[in-house]
């Protein structure tokens, strides 16, 4: 059954054995964090604190990284929010998501006695954030962080809600940073759009909603379209919102806690230092827009999820990396299809998180390619990823080896090695190849230097030989299975399928 | 010593007087918040220091430690805080009023704009632009500094006329 709430979420895991919960008191002061790390780097069940020492709000609980996928099949918590069948390998999988992607089911409105993130409403200076166990995640962070919720932000001009998950830094009970990037949907409405006007943006947090909801606010789902029908067509039914309290916004009935607030334009605070996604603490702070906050409505004993950002580089997941992968790929496949373009799939390089996206496409014509570049780099804006590499529609994009094979085989440097939009691109300032000079502090967010995207064009157009030696997956498989053999192993029981497409 | 706090270098004023306004970080809950506080990097110059870790450097990897003692914790951001804007019209009311700066292209530029004509004196250029930038990009000190410019020299004045402590 497809999980309608976080706690639905949980309660599968644990069913299937791949939840921890944790009863013995754990600080959120980066005791949960740490514990979460080391269950990454094990590839671990998923932590579940029960017990949160100077909690704040009685019995409220922390989940560490809920959507990190198994190492070897990232995408299977998220199948199995979906309620999608067990075991199906990467491109069947991407293929599901894809199907339900393309049937958007409206969301419902239910009143605020139905909706279970409303049976604590708190205002005023009851309406406190520091009441609350957000966690600190890395030594040196410029703050405790919410970073795996869905921010809920309106359109100034029309009646579209956005559902993004930029993530927040609490400075007080009342006052928390949002990294805020312009070139992303959210950032560009507040920029652009509120901020130019001298108009405050009511904003909405919502922490630790139903999967389907959370999983759309990770994908690039066009400007304009709103996220909760497509959450609709994840969980093959409509996602109920409720009314927030203070303003005119909806957000998921299912969420955990619902942060309410304001963005004034003008005002910045600082955002960072944070232990990002590559892996690294890396400055300098940002000056970032802030909301101040105007309610807070709970469940009870709320469960706050957390990311911990920055570990899931190289072969440990997060959820960030395993929203790339099992949401974003497939969401981005069927964007490229929807513009016209023949792609059997787009899927985030592995060891790199939101740099790197490997396309496997047919390539029709000439020039097809760049066609195909200039749609992702001038469509997508592509903040945060730096490039792309294109091979064959029979490459599995989601092996690193096939693809790095493909780049050996196929891409001449001097004609297949591209620069897209030279001094021209955007940067978030989350790098670590921009000096913290080239980062500056831009009003906007955005790296003041700017940059330029790349693709690899690793595709064989007709350079791939007649006469081919064995492959070297044969010769590697063999060699295995020879070591496994002399050591006693035995080897009268084959991989499963989804073992070996995996 | 009972509470720790951390800043950035970036956040501790370049003028470390008598007293400072900035931002600091609650070490054990993390909350942050902007202060007035005296700071050294002595306990002994304070009443009742707490500790105070700064740090240093774009990605804020150098640690030095210093000492604080908080006078004031509910300094809301962006606020202007008039005590402290009253001690700097009182101080640069009493001393040097020059404004002291180094910079070749702004030099030569002014310079410029002089023998063109628009302004008398590299000095008249320098107190116009500065005057009209901190008008239109901080309102709300230029707006707080004339009341408080104000209340300086009214009460001046009245101590003047109704004759204070000889």
């Amino acid at each position: 059954m497809t999980a309608n709430s976080l706690r639905d979420y949980l309660d599968g895991l644990e069913a299937a054995g791949e939840l921890n919960r944790i009863e013995q008191p754990v600080s959120w002061n980066l005791e949960a964090s740490a514990v979460t790390t080391m269950a990454a780097l094990a590839d671990d069940v998923v932590p579940m604190f029960e017990s949160v020492a100077e909690a704040g709000a009685e019995g409220a609980r922390l989940v560490g990284d809920p959507y990190r996928g198994p190492r070897r099949r990232p995408w299977d918590r998220v199948a199995a929010a979906l309620d999608l069948p067990v075991g199906l390998d990467r491109a069947t999988y991407y293929e599901a998501v894809i199907d339900r992607l393309q049937h958007p089911v409206e969301p419902v409105l239910v009143d605020g006695d139905d909706a279970p993130c409303k049976e604590v409403v708190l205002r005023g200076e009851d309406a406190n954030l520091l009441a609350f166990p957000w966690p600190y995640l890395h030594a040196g962070d410029g703050g405790r962080y919410s970073n795996l919720h869905t921010l809920v932000a309106p359109d100034l001009d029309s009646d579209w809600t956005d559902w993004t998950y930029h993530r927040a830094m609490l400075h007080s009970a009342s006052t928390a940073s949002l990294l805020l990037l312009a070139g992303e949907q959210t950032p560009n409405l507040f920029y652009y759009g509120y901020e130019r006007r001298g108009e405050p943006m009511p904003v909405a947090i919502a922490v630790g909603t139903e999967p389907a909801a959370y999983f759309t606010s990770t994908m690039w789902i066009p400007t304009g379209r709103d996220e909760a029908g497509f959450a609709g067509g994840l969980k093959g039914a409509p996602v109920e919102l409720v009314e927030c309290e203070t303003s005119d916004l909806r957000v998921p009935a299912s969420a955990e806690l619902v942060v309410e607030g304001t963005i004034e334009p003008g005002g910045r605070l600082d955002e960072g230092p944070f232990g990002d996604y590559f892996g690294y603490m890396h400055g300098p702070r940002r000056s970032m827009p802030y909301l101040t906050v105007d309610a807070i409505t709970h469940r009870e004993r709320p469960i706050i999820p957390f990311c911990v950002e920055g570990i899931g580089v190289g072969h440990t997941q997060n959820t960030t990396t395993t929203m790339e992968l099992a949401c974003v790929g497939p969401d981005a496949t069927l964007g490229l299809r929807a513009a016209g373009f023949d792609v059997t799939a787009c899927v985030p390089w592995p060891f790199t998180p939101r740099t790197t996206y490997t396309v496997a496409t047919d390539t029709p014509y000439p020039g097809y390619l760049h066609e195909l570049a200039n749609f992702i780099f001038t469509t997508w804006g592509m903040l945060h990823v730096d490039f792309f590499v294109f091979v064959d529609a029979d490459v599995d994009p989601n092996d690193p080896s096939a693809v790095l094979r493909a780049i050996a085989l196929h891409a001449d440097p001097d004609a297949d090695f591209h620069q897209f939009g030279v001094e021209q691109m955007p940067k978030v300032p989350l790098n670590i190849y921009q000096t913290p000079a080239e980062k500056g502090d831009a009003e906007t967010g955005t790296s003041k230097t700017r940059t330029a995207k790349a693709y690899i064009d690793a595709t064989a157009a007709g350079d791939e030989p007649d006469l081919a030696l064995p492959g070297p997956d044969d010769d590697r498989r063999a060699a295995a299975r020879e070591v496994l053999r002399t050591a006693g192993f035995d080897l009268s029981l084959e991989p499963r399928a989804d073992e070996v497409d995996a | 010593m009972t509470r720790e706090y951390l800043t950035s270098e970036e956040h501790l004023p370049d003028d470390l007087g008598a007293v400072v306004t900035f931002q600091v970080t609650d070490r054990e809950t993390k909350e942050i918040f902007t202060t007035r506080a005296r700071v050294s990097e002595d306990p002994a110059d304070l009443t009742d220091p707490d500790r105070l870790t700064v740090v240093r450097g774009p990605h804020e990897n150098v640690e030095e430690e210093w000492f604080i003692e908080i006078l004031e914790t509910g300094v809301e951001p962006g606020r202007i805080d008039r005590a402290a804007l009253r001690e700097c019209v009182e101080r640069t009311g009493a001393g040097s009023n020059v404004v002291n700066t180094r910079a070749d292209d702004v030099l030569a530029m002014l310079t410029y704009l002089v023998e063109r004509g628009r302004y008398e004196s590299v000095s008249d250029a320098a107190r116009a632009m500065l005057r009209d930038h901190l008008r239109e990009s901080h309102g709300a000190l230029f707006d707080a500094y004339i009341e408080v410019r104000s209340a300086v020299e009214r009460d001046d004045l009245a101590a003047e006329l109704l004759g204070g402590p000889e």
